[in-house]
């Protein structure tokens, strides 16, 4: 029920989940910032060793220097382009590839393919995420693009669960039969009706991934299965430091914190738009 | 049918709200008045909103929890005014001279509670003689389910629409109630089991003695099986009367109600149906608040306070303005 | 009553109920659930196989080294039964899951079977102690939440939650082994002893950060099951029959609500395990999640693949047996 004021307009009122949203963006959007800006202005290289080790943080070395020399705070934004853009690609390919068989298994009528894709959805999903991604990359090797390629192995089963569900529900909404009854191409029916309306719900599902999959990028990294040395990453970098984590925090707790407000700010993100859809669909 | 005359509920100028923390206070009742006599069966007729369910709950003094509060008025129960009373004393007062059926059979039973506990529970308290489980049988009995056995092992969801009312009933007749509330007992129900369900309202009043409440929105289920029909719009009694009464409205709403019923239209003639939505909770006008869609309204309805109920406590009352209109 | 009965034929008429409708709901939900199990087990085992044969490289050369001669390659090839047909190799490796033979470690020879047999209990023990720990916290904060009338509370919890399940948990376990373990001294940051009650003093810790993904999860679904079950009919004839406070909380609130998290808190056990896979790295446990981080590294295939699928199995039983106990907890849950 909505509130109406007297003469019959809807109270104004800021949508709900707005500022979390705005506030959201704002420090994702200065992460990013940082990440473009600090490594072509800051007078360190980010991977070239020779500074004072283990210095703490200081005018000169704002968040200290890790065990081989070298600036963390050049670092820790140096490494905001690897950590978001592995995630970032890591989540786009399963979303896409997901999304569209997905969609077909979904309006297709052959139910022995049905069945037997179905089964492997569940199956791919049955495991541990995490583990299966650890031994995708053990037989392919470690790295940035393994780590990509595992994701995209296993979290396109994810995305077309939730689309062939979503799309057996929209395949037999008016405008789709609508459209087919005008005799519309099937590829333009696939296209511009079918798939649009599911993909809300994986894009949805995406954003919350992302930062799952923010989180187990660094992990990976952690684990010694992402990027090699020197590249600076979140997750390297916080265990090249925890070796020296009870002499020196500096170098494990700030690639920390960065990986926590990504995190918290996509949650936020998140959050906000999810809100944002269930008032749309509540109206 | 003994005692005919004692008034065994009297609800009188209640007024219920929905306190707010920033907002004023959100009236959802105001000037309800109706009696119940023992082994009376008294109707409450009103659209979704007019606060009948609100008013049972003042009686059965569930609406703490629903976040509303008395504000006015008084609930007199045996002596009692349930209306002042707190929660502690609620707590031993509430499931013993009082019955309560729940608004819907699907969702009135606790789902994780077979037939057998939810029984245990509402005899825990009897002082009636034999164990709970002869109790058990003996109630299943007198709302006529057969193979007792089967059901008291099975759960709600294993059980029928009509079956779930009627251990619903049971569970309501376990402490031996003087008044029973029914609230749309049969909504969702097929139309035969709807008529099951009434007659077995209507034999435990016969068999017991027990008043009892409906609530309704269909003015014909109640003008078949109740005696005195309580008529309520907008959070307000409108119309208090006997069903024969009823046949002459004092009240433009109940006339309203009547004429746009099904079950009496002259075939071929055109169905009336009432003008407009009732005003919605928080939007009540000033003045008489049915004065939006009155057909006899003049000046005088669209201002001041809802109008009270005109006439002798217990006779047929109207709150009407204009009531004399309505006689011809 | 005899002759009311005879005056109110109608009353009757609703009386007949399926005799078994009980016994036949289970046995379809236990029937459908082996052969969903059945047939994603199946797919969880032609994962394992494949993904040895698929990766780059002959493995068998990996395992020897650059330097082995072509004869010692053929001969562990015929060992492991690589030379004969792909499908003749799949029902070797099917009839050994059933034989629990699933390999040898390349390196120390010890069979697959005997490292998960020596392993496993204490990776179970983390994630049985996640979730007891998850549970005793979850159903108390949902409860508040859920009762309380304050809005801001709700807003808090949402927000808390969102947060919690957005930080990295082996970051949190690093923090968290300097300052308990190390400053502290309140946990081990290394060894472990097997017996029950010495071993909590190493298992609290890594459980706890676990429980940092897992709470939210379960406390949110929990809370809004709640919400739904305040809203509904049957909590009035509690609140009128004048139940006991304890009675009332748990056959009216929680008992009727629970189903959804029961259900949830097994599939999040695939969830707990990648978790405890981090948290035995770093806190040393001798787990089964270590074995595989070692394996991984020295690319000792038979034991990566041997620990995926028990992963698989084990994550397949669970999520059998939630939707079981979730069906027993609440008759409304039907199979979907």
């Amino acid at each position: 029920m909505t509130k109406l004021k007297k003469n019959g307009e809807p109270r104004r009122q800021v949508r709900e989940g707005t500022f979390g949203l705005y506030t959201g963006f704002a420090m994702f959007g200065a992460l990013v910032l940082a990440g473009l800006i600090v490594p072509v202005i800051s007078k360190y290289d980010p991977n070239q060793p020779g500074l004072p080790p283990m210095a703490p943080p200081s005018r000169d070395y704002l968040f200290g220097t890790d065990v081989l020399g070298r600036d963390v705070f050049t670092r820790v934004f140096d490494a905001v382009f690897i950590d978001l853009g592995t995630a970032l690609i890591g989540v786009s390919i399963p979303l896409i590839v997901g999304t569209i068989i997905g969609t077909l298994l979904g309006i297709s009528r052959n139910k022995k393919i049905n069945a037997v894709v179905g089964s492997l959805i569940d199956g791919i999903n049955a495991f541990p995420f995490l583990i299966f991604v650890i031994a995708l990359i053990a037989f392919i090797g470690p790295g940035i693009t393994s780590i990509i390629f595992a994701l995209s192995l296993v979290n396109w089963a994810r995305y077309a669960r939730i689309a062939r569900t979503r799309a057996v529900v929209v395949n037999h909404q008016g405008y789709v039969e609508a459209a087919r009854t005008l005799g519309y191409s099937k590829a333009r029916i696939l296209f511009k009706h079918i798939i649009p309306n599911v993909s809300s719900e994986t894009r949805a599902y995406a954003l919350s991934d992302f930062i799952i999959v923010i989180i187990a990028v660094a992990a990976l990294s952690f684990l010694g299965l992402g990027a090699p040395p020197p590249q600076a990453e979140w997750g390297a970098m916080i265990r090249d430091g925890n070796q020296i984590f009870q002499i020196a925090w500096w170098p494990t707790i700030f690639p920390g914190l960065a990986l926590c407000w990504a995190g918290i700010t996509v949650a936020f993100i998140a959050e906000g738009l999810q809100r944002r859809l269930r008032e749309t669909n509540s109206k | 049918m003994s005692e005919q005359n004692e008034t065994l509920l009297q609800v009188i100028d209640l007024k219920i709200g929905i306190p707010h923390p920033r907002r004023e206070t959100l009236i959802i009742v105001d000037n309800a008045n109706f009696d119940v006599r023992s082994g009376e069966m008294v109707g409450i007729v009103g659209e979704s909103g007019s606060g009948k369910t609100m008013v049972c709950r003042s009686i059965i003094g569930t609406l703490e929890r629903r976040g509303a509060k008395v504000l006015g008025g008084q609930v007199l129960f045996g002596g009692q005014d349930l209306a002042q009373i707190s929660e502690t004393n609620w707590k031993k007062l509430r499931g013993k001279s009082i019955g309560y059926v729940p608004q819907s059979a699907l969702a009135g039973p606790n789902p994780v509670l077979t037939t057998q506990q939810q029984l245990a529970e509402a005899l825990r308290r009897s002082e009636a003689p034999g164990t709970i489980a002869e109790q058990s049988r003996r109630l299943l009995d007198l709302v006529k389910i057969r193979r007792v056995d089967t059901v008291m092992k099975q759960y709600p969801n294993q059980l029928s629409g009509g079956m779930r009312q009627r251990v619903m009933i049971a569970c309501a007749l376990a402490s031996n109630p003087k008044l029973l509330i029914a609230d749309e007992p049969t909504t969702g129900l097929d139309v035969t089991v709807q008529s099951q369900i009434m007659q077995l309202l209507q034999e435990i009043r016969a068999d017991f003695g027990t008043s009892i409440i409906l609530i309704s929105h269909d003015l014909a289920l109640i003008d078949d099986v109740c005696d005195r029909v309580v008529v309520m719009h907008a959070g307000a009694t409108v119309e208090v009367g006997s069903v024969t009464e009823m046949v002459n409205p004092k009240h433009p709403y109940t006339l309203a109600l009547n004429q746009s019923r099904i079950d009496i239209a002259v075939p071929g003639s055109e169905l009336v149906t009432i003008l407009g939505n009732a005003p919605s909770v928080g939007e009540w006008n000033p003045g008489c608040r049915f004065v939006e869609r009155c057909t006899f309204k003049e000046e005088d309805c669209k201002v001041g306070s809802h109008p009270p109920l005109f006439g002798e406590r217990g006779s047929h009352q109207s709150a009407c303005l204009h009531r004399d209109k309505l006689k011809g | 009553m005899s002759n009311i009965n005879e005056s109110f034929p109608l009353a009757d008429v609703a009386v007949e109920e399926p005799r078994d409708k009980n016994r036949l709901a289970l046995r379809r939900l236990l029937y459908g659930r082996i052969l969903r199990s059945l047939s994603v087990g199946f797919w969880v085992s032609v994962i394992a196989f494949l993904m040895i044969r698929l990766s780059p490289g002959d493995p068998v050369q990996i395992a020897l080294g650059a330097e082995a001669t072509e004869a010692s390659v053929k001969q562990m090839r015929h060992e492991l039964g690589l030379d004969t047909s792909i499908f003749q190799q799949f029902y070797n490796f099917i009839t050994g899951i059933f034989q629990g033979d699933l390999g040898k470690s390349f390196y120390s020879g010890r069979t697959v079977t005997d490292i998960v047999g020596t392993h496993l209990p204490v990776t179970l023990m983390v994630i049985a102690l996640s979730i007891l720990l998850g549970v005793i916290m979850a159903i108390p904060i949902a409860l508040a939440v859920a009762l309380s009338k304050n809005q801001l509370v709700t807003y808090f919890f949402r927000a808390s939650t969102s947060i919690s399940l957005a930080l990295p948990g082996f970051f949190l376990a690093l923090v968290g082994l300097l300052y308990f373990g190390i400053k502290l001294n309140w946990a081990p940051s290394a060894g472990y002893e097997g017996a029950f009650p010495g071993n909590l003093r190493y298992l609290w810790l890594p459980a706890l950060v676990n429980c940092g993904s897992l709470v939210p999860v379960l406390s949110r679904v929990l809370h809004s099951s709640l919400m739904d079950t305040l809203d509904e009919e049957f909590v009035e004839t509690g609140v009128i029959r004048g139940v006991s406070k304890i009675r009332f909380y748990w056959s009216y609130l929680l008992r009727p609500s629970l189903a959804p998290t029961v259900v949830l808190l097994s599939y999040m056990v695939g969830v707990l395990i990648g978790g405890t896979v981090i948290m035995e790295t770093i806190f040393s446990l001798p787990g089964i999640g270590r074995e595989l981080i070692t394996a991984v590294n020295t690319k000792d295939y038979p034991v990566v693949q041997g620990v995926v699928l028990i992963f698989g199995i084990i994550v397949v039983f669970f999520s059998f047996i939630g939707d079981l106990l979730g069906y027993l907890l609440d008759r409304r849950v039907t199979l979907s």
